[in-house]
């Protein structure tokens, strides 16, 4: 009995022990099952498919973000900022999980803030490749903060959808101040035309970069050592030019122009001792801030390198420099002028028709007399002259810094289509066209004593607060004797002093070289016959020149003359630039009135 | 007498099991000699401790255990500087913008066109046209000192001239 107790006690444990094993087994298969997807998934996932998911998740973590350089910045002489930088918005959109409904309410509300068309935003995001798209570019603090209202606003839908990226965006302070001969910069970083484009190289330093994985917002994450480029910020420029002086040229340019009723004009002063451009003024000029404004893009070539034009009777400086210094006359060489002169079967004359009879060549300059101006040319002779033209720079390029100049035209004796003709229509300024900035150094070279420098407009190169580059005065040759340039500045003088056409350009207490010019405008190679292009050129004071002016007004309705227009013009500019330059008065001045 | 000392290491045996099953602290006396040469091998303070296997295996995945701490904390730590970097580097050229923007300003403010405005619309002055005056003045020490080293424009005699400057009596 009690045995079988026993055997029935043991068999009841023998099955409980059973179907306990049975249980242990169950859960255990079931774990080791479980455990074998596990491994058979993560196997599949990190072995078999490594390579696919691996760079589908770079694509997605890990990219390159290019690192903007600073773009250098622009001084003139005197340490005051000419272009700058700051930094403007762009505005992306986020078109992930937004349906059409969705991304049309955004469009509704962002668009008039862009000042754009809703259908035209919601045609782009819709057809745009990727996810976070830009809507606007550079857009300005007030539109900013106007879009930061909306979102406030419609937080539902704009929220986590529209966001903002800085962007670096060059300033020019002075707006139109030297536009064209600083130029402006692009939204991507390349300069255009004047001294933006021509040391772009050195301005637009180099973007760097840097490959790394980012997080959620992202922002690169450096759990790798990332790789990178830093970028190369630009190298500063410091300019020769004088914003005082170029707002005084800017200033009376914009007031002749109103006076004589003119088309346009410019206004370039050099210093004749170093070739440093002090101020380059054009007008109509253009805001370098809203250069994607304009429409018309000839508003930012600069006609003082860009354009050539006859210089008129300024040419005559010339002309007399190379006829006093090839030893054919002196300022005292006397000859009869009887208005006009025939040559080659042409007849030129006087510009209004005056005969002037017997005169000296210092008179035929002071009268500007082309007769007289012909007369020096032919006893110079024609080789000779057109050696000195050469030597004077004309027809050639300056080399002066900014971009775009262009060389001149003239044709001289060894070219195929020279006349004869063109040495008495030279002398005194047609048939010859010339850069401004050409004929002014050219002119410097007078100033100075007889050498001819290159323009430039660079002083300095600096980077990080040191000085890297600096132009120093490049003498190109000597052109004319200083005796003979010191003949010339006297003679230029006296057309000055002796109430001659250059009069409304005296200073006083001060001798001035100027030489008037008008010049006929040609179109297609030929005389318009309406219109002028009045002009004056000269140096202050005329022995140890501070600077040389050169003034052209195109088209003046009061008068065509340049003696009535840049004339007056050039005697009021040198008046404020030698008080501004401390230049000493050196003659007499009229006694105060009390 | 051997079997009754083999009686008593296994009664001791036992008890140790059943009182430290991982850690055991016998006394000297009742060690064998194996156990003995073994304790004699460790420092001293370690002497009188007897590891169990399970120890090591404490000890292993505690150390397994801090490692991976340690180096938890250091990734926070870089991810977490990273970040301190980001926001002073963002910190930083938000400041260099400003001193752009500054700059700008300051050349904004300075510029010859608002001086000249400020001048005719706040201060009501008017251009000075031909009014100004030269007049002669004494020689100060400045000017003593630039006539030692004359100029070529020095031909105007000693007397220099300036503008609106006060006129010696005759």
């Amino acid at each position: 009995m009690v045995q079988n107790t026993l055997n029935q006690r043991a068999q009841q444990a023998a099955r409980r022990r059973r179907l306990d094993n049975w249980r242990l087994w169950s859960v255990l298969a079931i774990f080791v099952l479980f455990g074998l997807y596990n491994s058979s998934t993560l196997f599949s996932l990190q072995v078999l498919q490594y390579n696919v998911l691996s760079d589908k998740a770079e694509v997605r973590i890990r990219w390159k973000d290019v690192l903007p350089p600073a773009r250098g910045l622009i001084y003139d002489s005197r340490g005051q900022l000419l272009a700058g930088n700051t930094t403007a918005q762009d505005v992306y959109v986020d078109k992930t999980h937004s349906d059409d409904l969705n991304l049309h309410e955004i469009c509704d509300l962002l668009a008039p803030a862009l000042r754009q068309d809703a259908g035209d935003m919601f045609s782009r995001l819709k057809n745009a490749d990727g996810t976070n798209i830009r809507v606007a570019s550079f857009i300005d603090d007030a539109t900013a903060a106007k879009i930061h209202q909306l979102i406030d606003n419609h937080q539902k839908s704009l929220r986590y959808k529209v966001s903002f990226e800085p962007t670096p965006k060059r300033q020019y302070p002075g707006d139109t101040l030297a536009a064209s001969a600083l130029g402006f910069t692009d939204h991507e970083n390349q300069g255009h035309y004047g001294v933006e484009e021509f040391y772009n190289s050195k301005l637009a330093g180099k973007a760097g970069w840097i490959l790394a994985e980012h997080d959620a917002e992202g922002r690169p994450l450096v759990f790798q050592q990332p790789q990178m480029e830093p970028a190369e910020d630009g190298s500063d420029l410091v300019l020769t030019i004088d914003s005082a002086v170029q707002y005084m040229a800017e200033r009376e340019l914009k007031n002749s122009l109103e006076e004589y009723k003119a088309e346009s004009g410019y206004i370039v002063v050099q210093d004749p001792n170093t070739g440093g451009i002090l101020a380059l003024a054009n007008t109509p000029a253009f805001n370098p801030n809203d250069f994607n404004k304009y429409t018309d893009y000839g508003l930012f070539k600069n006609p003082v390198v860009n354009d050539v034009r006859e210089p008129g009777s300024t040419m005559k400086i010339l002309t007399y420099s190379s006829s006093i210094d090839g030893g054919a006359i002196t300022p005292d060489t006397s000859f009869y002028c009887n208005g006009y002169m025939t040559k080659y079967g042409w007849t030129i004359w006087n510009a209004t028709r005056t005969a002037y009879g017997q005169e000296t060549m210092r008179q035929g300059l002071g009268r500007s007399d082309n007769i007289a101006s012909m007369f020096a040319a032919e006893k110079l002779g024609q080789d000779k002259y057109y050696d000195y033209v050469k030597s004077f720079g004309i027809g050639k390029r300056t080399g002066i810094d900014l971009a775009g100049e262009v060389a001149g035209l003239i044709t001289y004796p060894d070219d195929e289509n020279f006349s004869p003709i063109n040495l008495y229509t030279n002398s005194f300024g047609q048939g010859v066209a010339t850069t401004p900035i050409q004929l002014l150094t050219a002119v410097s070279a007078v100033a100075n004593g007889g050498t001819l420098l290159k323009p430039h407009v660079m002083k300095q190169i600096t980077k990080d607060g040191k000085v890297t580059d600096t132009f120093e005065t490049q003498q190109i040759r000597r052109v004319i004797k200083p005796e003979t340039a010191s003949q010339i500045a006297d003679m230029l003088a006296y057309g000055v002093e002796h109430k001659m056409v250059a009069r409304f350009a005296a200073v006083p207490g001060y001798h001035v070289s100027v030489k008037t010019g008008t010049a006929q405008l040609v179109e297609d190679g030929k005389y318009t016959g309406n219109g002028s292009f009045a002009s004056a050129m000269g140096f202050a004071p005329s022995h140890g020149a501070r600077f040389t002016l050169y003034i052209g007004i195109l088209n003046p309705r009061t008068s065509q003359w340049g003696e009535n227009t840049a004339s007056r013009s050039w005697g009021r500019l040198a008046k404020e630039l030698l008080m501004y330059m401390k230049a000493q008065p050196t003659e007499p001045l009229a006694t105060p009135t009390p | 007498m051997p079997n009754q000392r083999k009686t008593q290491a296994q009664a001791l045996s036992v008890n140790r099991r059943k009182v430290a099953p991982h850690l055991r602290v016998a006394p000297r006396s009742v060690m064998s000699s194996a156990e003995q040469s073994v304790a004699n091998m460790r420092p001293r303070f370690l002497r009188n401790v007897d590891f169990h296997p399970a120890l090591y295996l404490f000890i292993g995945v505690a150390a397994l255990t801090i490692v991976a701490f340690i180096y938890l904390a250091q990734v926070n730590a870089v991810g977490n500087t990273n970040y301190t970097l980001q926001e002073a580097q963002g910190e930083h050229a938000q400041l260099q913008q400003q001193k752009q923007n500054l700059q700008l300003q300051i050349a904004r403010t300075q510029s010859l066109t608002n001086i000249e405005k400020a001048a005719r619309d706040r201060l009501h002055m008017v251009p000075i046209g031909d009014k100004y005056e030269y007049l002669p003045v004494a020689p100060g020490p400045m000017q003593v000192m630039q006539a030692t080293t004359p100029t070529p424009l020095a031909g105007a005699g000693s007397q220099e001239l300036g503008i609106g400057q006060a006129v010696p009596a005759p």
